[in-house]
């Protein structure tokens, strides 16, 4: 399929909108079902959840009890780490929606692990719409402030599955960081990397602003670094400007570079990575992830709603 | 505002910008002859550095720049990898286990259009400087390579192989993403393009081959093929090239740089021979590496605008017992009653009791510790600089032993040598110190006034933080004891070896041969072998000993000390010291590994732990 459009809808719009299906991750954090509170007297014709095969511990027990009250059908359980399972799920409801004649599709993925997300995105951009139009509305609960965790190491680093591509290795690489507030994680990579040029974007304003305060004080020695024309400031509530500005980065740097595009902070600058990069095909996306050797947190949703569509058809 | 650590990268720069600021070493010579080459050494010692300024722009600018002719015997062909390939092909590789051999022809495919690339731009290159041959010749070469390479009808130029060449890699990669997710990939194999089965050896060869047969050079032209990070390449190409494989025609030999213990010299006999040349970039004394600090950071204040200036005159001399000296002290009065040696001996015995009786064993009187000659050489020499690191660094505790004083007790780390040894001789470490002080010494220097002693330990300090920083968030550099729940992390491994060997030499039992160094003997967990192998990789820990040709990628049985970098960070002066069992220095598990909890451990294998942001 190939994108007709995509922007950003408005939370109160969105209510608004008819929708068939609304898929859910049904994991530890309270805001897993924070979207599905939010859709709860709609007129939806399928209601699915997948829940995690791990971590059944925090909300979990809720939100399974509340997703069985709320008529969702729980899907089998999948590892964080399954990119077929996910594939093979999402494919399933998107090829019985498509038989429907209408395929309007509601994904919150504030609780998806990037490999979810990414197979999500993957299938999307390889199947065919079989004539129909599909929507998709991804959803996006923000949590509720927390504190950074203690620097770990990047233990994992690796592209992610469905965005790598192999490129001729003299070119040279130019590093795309998405910061996260975390100490030393967005510089520990570039070190790694060790691209030719780096550009960092970050969140300001979000929707608690202590965040981009801990960004910038934990980034400080890698804004210096990588100089002021290569540090981009996004607005995380205007994904279409952020679409935008990520778009005139990287098409710009491909021209040049191997673009590698990592994704650290806020998970609504991985979907726009994702998004760009199955569409354009000019940029790879890795998957960058810590150690947490602390157990995981609530993450209770901070009552906002993030909203991006992007519709499908077979026509280029 | 401290920038993060390593910030220049000769694979980012092209040859002749290498070139505009090389500072040659004796290494350098070696590595020119011509002859297989091993260039082994840890990320920033300079090994990209060495084989770009082996290509003929690199050579050009070099030879201008010095007023000099720097020609070679040989053709140099540059070939690089980088992490990011290393972990494109990783990554293709577990996920095509059910398609081993379709991984390895992609695989291949990748590594001879790589090599096939470079060629092209090698061949660019010499025509370029040489202004030898015609149109006629360019187009007659372009004809053999599209024939050899198999390419579609393409204009013969050679910019437009390059691209077709650009192109197959694009190929093989929407190759590679449409086999990752085939269920059955191994059905692929038959789609892919015969050309993933060209043996790249053969079509250099061929390359070579075409280009002195029409640019009219003997047949005994000579061409140099430069893998630069073999580490990071697939194995089966290490596998290969380590083996130094003779090309048909006999017109090429290889120059390959990697990691200081390439794993893959554990799995295999390599044997060099009478014709290879071995490039260790690493120096367990750092001596004989001042020369070559000197020249580069005399050339990195030229380019901050301090011409002509001699470091020494604007960062003095280090204190004497921190770091190693050039020759031993031949002064015989520095040890008489009342000298500086005396006085500062007969002070710390009289607080030290362990000194005072290791003295009194010696048959010297702590109080008034004149010596005979004898004494003077066996005992006193050897307690002096010991003596002056805990007249600095220890004090005697509430509790009547010795402690350690607070880190800011006493300036050091000071000075020409120390700036130096600091960097281990790593250039860009080197560079990144000197960064550093230029700018917390900027006034001083602006006035052309020496920097401060104090301002440039907060420098080196910088520079060893930024050090641990980067070893702490390196991926791998935590890893778990098998079938347990206990983590090591490596830079809490270091900083343990580093406290062993700094408690011995400040606040134990006075040590006549202190110890300093450290055996990787059979006690030693995998897991740690492991954590040490990456530490020798980014420089943390450096080899000490074994043979100029010595070849192994075994740790085990091999003899290491920390890096000089981290020195500032456990208080250990800037000196070689005798080697100790590596066990018997990590006696204390609990200071660097640690329990993770059972939930984290889950997540962390589950790779779900980027689900919450």
């Amino acid at each position: 399929m190939h994108v007709i459009e995509s922007g950003q809808v408005f939370d109160s719009q969105f209510l608004e909108e008819d929708l068939t299906v609304v898929l859910c991750a049904d994991g530890y954090e309270e805001r897993s079902v924070a979207a599905a509170s939010q859709l709860k007297g709609k007129d939806i014709s399928f209601r699915y959840a997948i829940p995690f095969k791990e971590q059944k511990i925090l909300s979990r027990p809720d939100n399974d009890i509340f997703f069985q009250a709320n008529e969702y059908e729980l899907l089998p359980e999948l590892s964080g780490s399954d990119f077929d399972g996910a594939c093979s799920a999402f494919e399933k409801i998107l090829t019985s929606c498509i038989k429907r004649g209408s395929c309007r599709i509601a994904i919150d993925y504030s609780c998806m692990t990037r490999a979810w997300l990414g197979a999500f995105i993957n299938h999307l951009f390889d199947r065919s719409s079989e004539g129909a139009r599909v929507d998709v509305f991804f959803l996006y609960s923000p949590a509720a402030f927390s504190e950074p965790r203690y620097p770990s190491p990047n233990a994992i680093v690796t592209p992610l599955r469905g965005f790598c591509s192999l490129r001729a290795v003299d070119e040279p690489v130019a590093l795309v960081i998405g910061c996260g507030y975390e100490k030393m994680r967005a510089t520990g990579l570039k070190e790694y990397i060790d691209p030719a040029t780096t550009v960092l974007f970050y969140t300001d304003p979000a929707f608690d602003n202590r965040y981009p305060q801990l960004v910038i004080e934990n980034n400080a020695g890698l804004f210096a670094e990588v100089g002021e024309k290569n540090v981009v400031r996004y607005p995380l509530q205007d994904m279409d400007s952020t679409a935008a500005m990520l778009y005139d980065r990287v098409t710009d740097l491909s021209k040049n570079f191997r673009v590698i595009l990592a994704p650290l902070g806020v998970k609504p600058f991985s979907l726009l990575s994702m998004l760009l990069a199955a569409r354009y095909r000019l940029a790879d996306v890795w998957r960058v992830s810590g150690e947490t050797l602390t157990t995981p947190r609530k993450g209770e949703s901070s009552g906002e709603l993030l909203v991006y569509r992007v519709s499908f058809d077979d026509n280029q | 505002m401290n920038v993060p650590f390593e910030s220049f990268n000769a694979r980012n720069l092209r040859a002749q910008d290498v070139a505009s600021t090389f500072v040659a070493s004796d290494d350098f010579a070696r590595v020119s002859k011509p002859c297989h080459t091993i260039i082994l050494g840890p990320r920033g010692s300079g090994k990209t550095t060495l084989l770009k300024m082996l290509m003929r722009p690199a050579l050009e600018v070099w030879s201008k720049r010095t007023n000099k002719s720097h020609s070679l015997p040989f053709t140099s062909i540059y070939i690089p990898t980088d992490i990011v390939w290393h972990h494109e092909l990783l990554f293709s590789e577990e996920h095509l286990q059910r398609a081993v051999s379709l991984y390895q022809r992609i695989s291949n495919g990748a590594v001879t259009i790589a090599v096939l690339t470079a060629c092209v731009e090698t061949f660019m290159d010499v025509i370029e400087i040489s202004s030898s041959g015609s149109k006629a010749d360019e187009t007659k070469l372009c004809e053999s390579l599209i024939r050899g390479f198999t390419l579609p009808a393409t204009i013969p130029k050679l910019s437009e192989i390059h691209l077709e060449l650009k192109g197959r890699m694009l190929q093989l990669g929407t190759l590679l993403n449409r086999a990752i997710s085939e269920s059955q990939p191994q059905t692929l194999d038959k789609s892919l393009p015969d050309w993933c089965d060209m043996n790249f050896l053969e079509a250099a060869d061929y390359c070579v081959v075409a280009f002195d047969s029409t640019f009219g050079y003997h047949r005994e032209n000579r061409w140099a093929l430069c893998f630069d990070e073999l580490e990071l390449a697939p194995v089966w190409l290490q596998r290969r090239l380590f083996k130094f494989p003779r090309s048909t025609s006999q017109k090429l030999f290889f120059k390959l740089s990697s990691s200081p213990d390439p794993e893959i010299f554990s799995l295999e006999q390599v044997t060099p021979s009478d014709d290879v040349e071995l490039v260790k970039l690493w120096r367990s004394s750092m001596v004989q590496r001042r020369r070559f600090c000197h020249e580069l950071t005399v050339s990195v204040m030229a380019r901050k605008g301090f011409q002509g200036i001699d470091p020494h005159s604007l960062f003095g001399d280090s204190d004497e017992d921190e770091v190693e000296r050039s020759s031993g002290e031949t002064d015989a009065k520095r040890y008489e009653q009342g000298s500086a040696e005396w006085e500062l001996i007969k002070e710390v015995a009289s607080w030290d009791a362990s000194l005072a009786s290791l003295l009194r064993k010696k048959g010297i009187d702590p109080a008034a510790p004149t010596a005979t000659p004898a004494q003077r050489d066996a005992v006193l020499r050897k307690i002096k600089p010991i003596a002056a690191l805990r007249k600095k660094f220890a004090k005697v505790g509430p509790q009547g032993n010795l402690v350690r004083r607070g880190r800011k007790a006493a300036v050091a780390y000071f000075g020409v040598p120390a700036i130096y040894d600091v960097s281990d001789g790593n250039p860009r470490r080197l560079i990144r110190a000197i960064e550093e002080i230029c700018v917390v010494g900027k006034d001083e220097l602006e006035q052309g006034k020496p920097v401060p002693r104090q301002l440039q330990t907060r420098a080196i300090r910088t520079i060893a933080n930024l050090f641990r920083d980067y070893l702490k968030m390196l991926p791998g550099s935590s890893k778990t004891i098998k079938g347990t729940n206990r983590v090591i992390d490596l830079y809490l491994l270091l900083r343990e070896i580093g406290r062993y060997f700094s408690s011995g030499l400040l606040v134990g039992p006075f040590p006549l041969d202190p110890k300093g160094s450290f055996t990787v003997d059979e006690k030693v967990l995998p897991e740690i072998i492991e954590l040490l192998r990456l530490a020798s990789y980014h420089g943390g820990i450096v080899k000490v000993g074994g043979s100029e040709s010595e070849f192994s990628g075994n740790l085990q049985g091999r003899r290491f000390r920390l890096c000089f970098t981290l020195s500032p960070l456990v208080q250990l002066p800037l000196r070689l010291y005798e080697p100790r069992d590596l066990s018997a220095c990590l006696a204390n598990e609990k200071r660097f590994i640690h329990e993770r909890p059972i939930a984290a451990t889950e997540q962390l294998q589950l790779g779900i732990d980027d689900a919450r942001d």
